[in-house]
């Protein structure tokens, strides 16, 4: 999977899970999940199972630190330190 | 044509004091008691468990939902919940519906843990048929994932690095409760739910089975296919089925959840 399909990946993940109402080309990459598409603590739960499932890995306790799940392309930065990208 | 009447009732479960609503037609053809799901679930999902509900009793299907021990309107505190005493609570519902409607065949049906409790008291004691709307299938699991969504929650709300799950473990080791978002879970009630294994409760049971995956993509998955053929195996007539619905227990805002209710009342209905 290449980087870019990882952000691509994500982006249809969390509109299809959490159920937004945009497309997921939408999506700004580099906007806070929080502030830009109103993103809270439940939905980043989801966001978490939904990355497992997709990418298959897990996230360990370590990895919970805010700076890494507070925009797609911190979550992708994750996701590829996990899958050794 | 009498409409069905809501009644809060109260019944005991040894010694303890627990609340419900009573759905009931005029003429009941059978009777389905509610098992709501755990902590924060409960308050989410509780709309739509009240439609169910009101969906049964127009097809003259009488149902209660009712307060476990420790939570909503029944008696006892939440730290003092065990497992066991959940499930003499689910006998006593059950002996509650049965004296009221004595010829009415009973459905159990739960929501996530409370599905998991549902399949462990039909083990206990057979039923006519159980619906398990995306029961917990490893209750060791399902702590994890509870302590997990608290990290999360704790990241979120802070903003820092959140409290490692094996540092919370020692806390409730510590002081013998979780503290979830200002509820106390006592420690024997974390290890009762700990010990639940949905598959092995699933060999205990031979009546209808109704198994409800509720995914954005309605689809089910291998585990909860897995579960319906251990019941079958088990001599059940169980079915397991997806439904597309946004999830009903973990969101503040109000989900309807139609086809959800709409499925399970026409399955119950054709029993």
């Amino acid at each position: 999977m290449t980087e870019k399909s990882i952000e691509d990946a994500l982006r249809e993940m969390m509109v299809e899970r959490l159920f937004l109402k945009l497309k997921p080309e939408e999506i700004d990459v580099n906007a806070k999940l929080a502030e830009a598409y109103g993103i809270d603590s439940v939905q980043v739960s989801e966001l978490v199972v939904g990355t497992e499932a997709v990418f298959g890995i897990t996230f360990e306790d370590d990895d919970f630190d805010p700076s890494r799940f507070d925009t797609v392309a911190h979550i992708a930065e994750l996701v590829r330190g996990k899958l050794g990208k | 044509m009498t409409m069905p009447t809501e009644e809060p009732i109260r019944f005991r479960a040894a010694g303890r004091e627990l609340t419900g609503i009573l759905h009931a037609p005029a003429s009941p053809r059978s009777a389905v008691l509610v098992v709501h799901p755990f902590a924060e679930e409960k308050k989410f999902s509780h709309r739509v468990l009240v439609e169910l509900a009101r969906a049964l009793a127009s097809k003259d299907i009488a149902t209660l939902r009712f307060d476990l021990s420790g939570e909503g309107d029944s008696s006892g505190e939440s730290e003092d919940a065990t497992l066991d005493a959940w499930l003499e609570d689910i006998a006593a519902a059950r002996a509650e519906l049965a004296k009221r409607f004595p010829a009415a065949a009973l459905t159990l049906l739960g929501l996530r843990l409370g599905a998991t409790l549902a399949l462990a008291s039909v083990a206990q004691s057979p039923t006519a048929a159980v619906v398990l709307w995306e029961p917990i299938l490893s209750g060791a699991k399902y702590v994890d994932e509870i302590l997990r969504r608290r990290m999360i929650k704790e990241m979120m709300t802070t903003g820092k690095k959140a409290t490692g799950r094996d540092a919370v473990l020692a806390q409730i080791q510590a002081d013998g409760f979780l503290d979830l978002d200002g509820l106390a879970i006592g420690k024997k009630l974390i290890e009762g739910i700990s010990s639940l294994d949905a598959k092995a409760l699933a060999g205990r049971f031979a009546g209808r089975a109704l198994l409800v995956q509720i995914a954005f993509n309605a689809k089910v998955s291998p585990a909860l296919e897995e579960l319906a053929a251990t019941l079958r195996a088990a001599g059940a007539k169980a079915e397991a089925v997806g439904v597309k619905e946004q999830v009903i227990w973990d969101r503040v805002e109000r989900v309807e959840a139609k086809e959800l209710i709409t499925a399970t009342v026409d399955w119950i209905y054709s029993l």
